[in-house]
């Protein structure tokens, strides 16, 4: 069993007794979504940042609330968007930035033409400006379940409704991002190779 | 051409490359900030204590007040699901945390929310409200938290980000307990002829939840508190002076 990764119901379980370093292991195992969730929520690194760590510190405290036989993601995740939407509300007049695409292009794209390559960015800006438009629960839905990939039971579990909610929401928020999309625009995405 | 379909859309938000900012470094910062508060002797919570945690300090404090109040409370007023008590001195010190809406419970619509507390939420005329939450955990009966922002005419409510919340719970149970420093902190009022009171100085607040009593807090809005003929318990939080308060209380539909 040495050298065996610690699951995340031991790491609990260790935690819950006080061991920060098995919380830790924790952190890093989930840092990377809870930082993004934050930062869908805040679109600001800085408040993404502070959001995500202030929400570990959170969950921590709370552990004895957790039940281990439940999956850990979406009970963190649950808290680190409280705390992302609470800083989102106490600055609510700062100016938010946009999301932006990464650099490089889109992922999964097999070698196009430059372009196809220009126009495959062109679409998908008008499809993130369209996104960025929408209001907060719409455009969250949509992130969680297309942007952090999490299944329709995890996405339920961090916004605290029934997975047929989950479905409801998400047909009404592609509905109204439809709306927000030019007339004529199509969406490509690229061939993504079986795996 | 023709409008995208789902899978269409579908398909193109999965393949959104989102430029994230890398990443920091969170379970460093995050273990050195849980190893000072340990040399400080914070500890994660015994199972049954707390809605929340970093007021958890705050707990072996409250529950040792609570024993204190519960032989020395001079006068208890009593309605539906709160109980006020008096207790001849009591000053909220400015080191006791305020409480945020948002930390009573999880998010959700108001249809959501009276589908979990089996009661219609009576709403203000006016601007829906910015945030709804359901109350978890409070004394086995979940309750239903609204909030409002601030406007031009309602500044934020201190310690808060908000201007107005109201709390609702089904009077069956104990929810909470005020403690204020003097009875004439203490106003009987009516909310559409039924009594009511008001408080409208600082004072504390504990929540009864399932585990026991969480407090102190801090409370420094403005407060209303009255029960309605079908047995909901109202706590109206607001920057808005009495007469204000009580009209938009009166104008719940």
């Amino acid at each position: 069993m040495e050298g065996r990764p610690l699951q995340d119901p031991e790491l609990i379980e260790l935690a819950r007794d006080g061991d920060v370093r098995a919380y830790g292991e924790l952190v890093e195992r989930y840092r990377e979504v809870a930082f993004r969730t934050a930062y869908l929520i805040t679109r600001s690194a800085a408040d993404a940042d502070e959001a995500a760590q202030d929400a570990f510190v959170k969950a921590y405290y709370a552990l004895h609330r957790f039940r281990t036989q439940e999956p850990f993601r979406p009970w963190l995740l649950r808290i680190v968007s409280n705390e992302a939407r609470n800083r989102v509300r106490s600055a609510r007049r700062r100016e938010r930035l946009a999301l932006r695409l990464a650099e490089g292009g889109p992922s999964g794209d097999a070698d196009p033409s430059p372009e196809a390559a220009a126009a495959r960015r062109e679409t998908q800006e008008t499809l993130l400006t369209a996104l960025s438009d929408l209001r907060e629960d719409d455009r969250m839905v949509i992130a969680y379940r297309y942007f952090l990939d999490l299944s329709e039971a995890e996405t339920a579990e961090v916004l605290g409704v029934r997975p047929g909610t989950v479905k409801s929401r998400l047909s009404r928020a592609l509905g109204r991002l439809r709306e927000r999309l030019p007339a004529g625009l199509t969406p490509t995405e690229p061939e993504v190779a079986d795996v | 051409m023709s409008e995208p379909t789902t899978r269409e859309l579908e398909r193109a938000l999965s393949a959104l490359a989102i430029g994230y900012p890398p990443t920091p470094d969170l379970a460093s910062a995050v273990t050195t900030r849980l190893s000072a508060e340990r040399s400080r002797g914070v500890r994660p919570a015994l199972p049954g204590f707390a809605l929340w945690s970093r007021r958890r300090l705050l707990v072996a404090v409250a529950l040792g007040l609570l024993a204190a109040l519960a032989v020395a409370a001079a006068a208890r007023l009593a309605i539906g699901a709160l109980e006020i008590r008096v207790e001849p001195g009591v000053t909220p010190a400015t080191s006791v945390p305020t409480v945020d809406a948002g930390d009573l419970g999880r998010p959700a619509s108001v249809a959501e929310a009276e589908a979990e507390v089996g009661f219609r939420v009576a709403l203000p005329p006016g601007p829906a409200p910015d945030q709804v939450y359901v109350a978890e955990g409070l004394a086995g009966e979940p309750g239903v938290v609204l909030a409002w922002g601030p406007t031009p005419g309602a500044p934020a409510i201190g310690g808060t980000d908000w201007s107005l919340v109201l709390m609702s719970f089904s009077s069956d149970v104990d929810v909470a307990l005020k403690t204020v420093g003097s009875d004439e902190s203490i106003r009987e009022t009516t909310v559409g002829g039924r009594t009511a009171y008001w408080l409208d100085v600082p004072h504390l607040i504990w929540f009864e939840t399932d585990e026991g009593p969480q407090g102190p807090y801090r409370v420094l809005g403005n407060v209303l508190i009255w029960e309605t003929a079908e047995g909901i318990t109202y706590r109206m939080e607001t920057s808005l002076p009495r007469v204000g308060a009580i009209a938009l209380a009166e104008r719940l539909a």
